[in-house]
């Protein structure tokens, strides 16, 4: 009997004809489910709601999205000053295939492609702080590609992630080990991965001969997350990551300005950071209007002095058994950096400077809202032998959805008020939408 | 560290030992629901990914959970 068939009766034994219709991706054994166990914020790992067994079906996923940030206000813009900001087309595929009853594979790919303007420095002009952006309109591409081997087991499963990013400038190496653990007849879920990466920056240097020539970085992460069933219907998750940065930290592409003017000084922070991102997760379904509620709090603080809150709500509410709408909304504030000065105030230029809108204090509404449709058994076909011991099965089914983000940032929707003289001008408000299509086969 | 920071470990800790003292045992057949796509922490792995990323390059923020941070000089 092969692993479709035996599964195909154990589902049937346990009944739960309901599932049928839910399109999980990767889809979790039907029989000893999912216990969604959060996927790892490490570099080079990112792990999958998985039970503890190899996906039975092959699937891939693929993803196109235009994100687009909004032209600065003229009131915030220095005069003459360039004011196209960027525009980036993602493409992403993912495949996960089943290698063996104990291994499956997953593969992601991404390629992106950026054009426009970026913060280059603030300026003061007549008594306003105001952004100068980038010169020229800067072009740049990015490939990402990442592998993960998942080797399970009847109380879990190990993983190894291998992960390779470049562009232009920028060179970035990974490498993860994450295991994962059920307990509690499989009602708590224990994962614990450390990765590390290695990046290598080498600026267009564009004339400005005092950029440096390039430069490394590394990091080293680690990740301890518990998921707990709370009940039939709901099930809860609290990971905390920790992150050690070490090397060149700064933004060699941006300045920082004396507010009485004279030469601007290049950004410097320190080289090392460490962060630490506690995330609890919540979800609930409500049987009996198809609909499930999802409720994230993520708390971050690191030796920088940043302090952050993201508040993240969400609802997906099933319709006529093959649509599904999503609408979520997300909050987010965070405090200023220690060395954040968007125009240098004093006479001594500070060691550590950054007038970077990433680094001010500010805070952040996002409204999202998203479609899908599902269809099951598209095509049929027979898979045979080698086909089918990759999984595939003998029919394809296929979601689709399209999905748009709404993005503003500014310093008075922050948690505390922030002075005139933090409020940084290049602050982004942008928007997104995306298409994905999905094939289980 | 700061008095927020503290909270915050007191929280993750309280939720930690609430959990670990398994709030209930629901059987493998009384998981029907906790299987659904709509029930996972991360129902779409590729938008989880691009949203981690694009809050990343935007706010000094190192996500959780999963996705991005790092591997790319995003400015």
């Amino acid at each position: 009997m092969d692993r479709s068939d035996e599964n195909e009766q154990r589902f049937e034994a346990v009944g739960d004809a309901d599932t049928r219709a839910a399109f999980p991706l990767p889809r979790p054994n039907r029989t000893l489910t999912a216990l969604a166990t959060g996927a790892l914020a490490l570099p080079g790992i990112a792990g999958s709601a998985r039970a503890d067994a190899p996906i039975e079906r092959a699937t891939a996923s693929s993803a196109f999205s235009y994100y687009r940030e909004d032209q600065i206000p003229q009131k915030r813009l220095a005069a003459g000053s360039e004011n196209e900001r960027y525009e980036i087309f993602a493409k992403q595929l993912r495949f996960d295939i089943p290698t063996s009853e104990r291994t499956d594979i997953g593969i992601d790919i991404l390629y992106e492609e950026m054009s426009g303007a970026s913060p280059w420095y603030v300026t003061a002009e007549g008594g306003r702080r105001v952004q100068v952006m980038s010169g020229a309109t800067i072009e740049e591409e990015r490939t990402d590609v990442r592998v993960d081997l998942d080797y399970y087991m009847e109380t879990g499963k190990d993983t190894i992630s291998l992960g390779y990013s470049v562009e232009r400038d920028y060179e970035s190496w990974s490498i993860g080990l994450a295991t994962e653990r059920n307990f509690n007849d499989k009602n708590t879920t224990f994962n614990l991965a450390l990765g590390a990466n290695f990046d290598e920056i080498e600026p267009t240097r564009d004339g400005f001969s005092s950029r440096i020539v390039s430069d490394q970085k590394w990091a080293i992460t680690a990740f301890a997350g518990l998921s707990q069933v709370l009940s039939r219907a709901s099930i809860a998750q609290v990971t905390v990551n920790f992150k050690h940065s070490d090397g060149f930290l700064d933004d060699p592409y941006k300045l920082v300005a004396p507010i009485g003017g004279g030469a601007n000084v290049s950004d410097a922070r320190p080289h090392d950071r460490d962060q630490v991102t506690i995330l609890t997760r919540y979800r609930h379904h409500f049987e009996d209007i198809e609909g499930s509620l999802h409720v994230d709090y993520q708390f971050h603080a690191d030796t920088w002095g940043i302090i952050s809150h993201a508040a993240d709500l969400g609802w997906y509410q099933r319709l006529a058994d093959i649509f599904t709408i999503a609408p979520s909304f997300r909050y987010y504030s965070q405090s200023k950096a220690d060395f954040y000065e968007p125009l240098l105030n004093g006479i001594v230029v500070p060691i550590e400077r950054s007038a970077d809108y990433r680094l001010s204090p500010f805070g952040a509404v996002s409204a999202r809202i998203k479609f899908e449709v599902e269809f099951e058994d598209v095509l049929s076909y027979d898979a045979e032998g080698w086909s089918e011991r990759f999984g595939l099965s003998d029919g394809l089914d296929l979601l689709l959805s399209v999905a748009y983000e709404r993005y503003i940032s500014d310093g008075d929707i922050g948690l505390t008020s922030v002075g005139e003289f933090d409020q940084n001008p290049g602050l982004v408000n942008f928007q997104i939408i995306s298409f994905s299509l999905n094939g289980r086969f | 560290m700061t008095r927020s920071f503290r909270f915050a470990v007191i929280a993750a800790l309280t939720a930690c030992t609430l959990a670990s003292t398994g709030c209930a045992v629901v059987k493998p057949w009384e998981r029907d629901l906790l299987a659904r796509r709509d029930m996972s922490f991360e129902p779409d792995g590729l938008e989880a990914k691009r949203e981690a990323h694009i809050y990343w390059s935007k706010e000094a923020t190192m996500p959780g959970g999963s996705g991005g941070g790092g591997g790319c000089g995003c400015n």
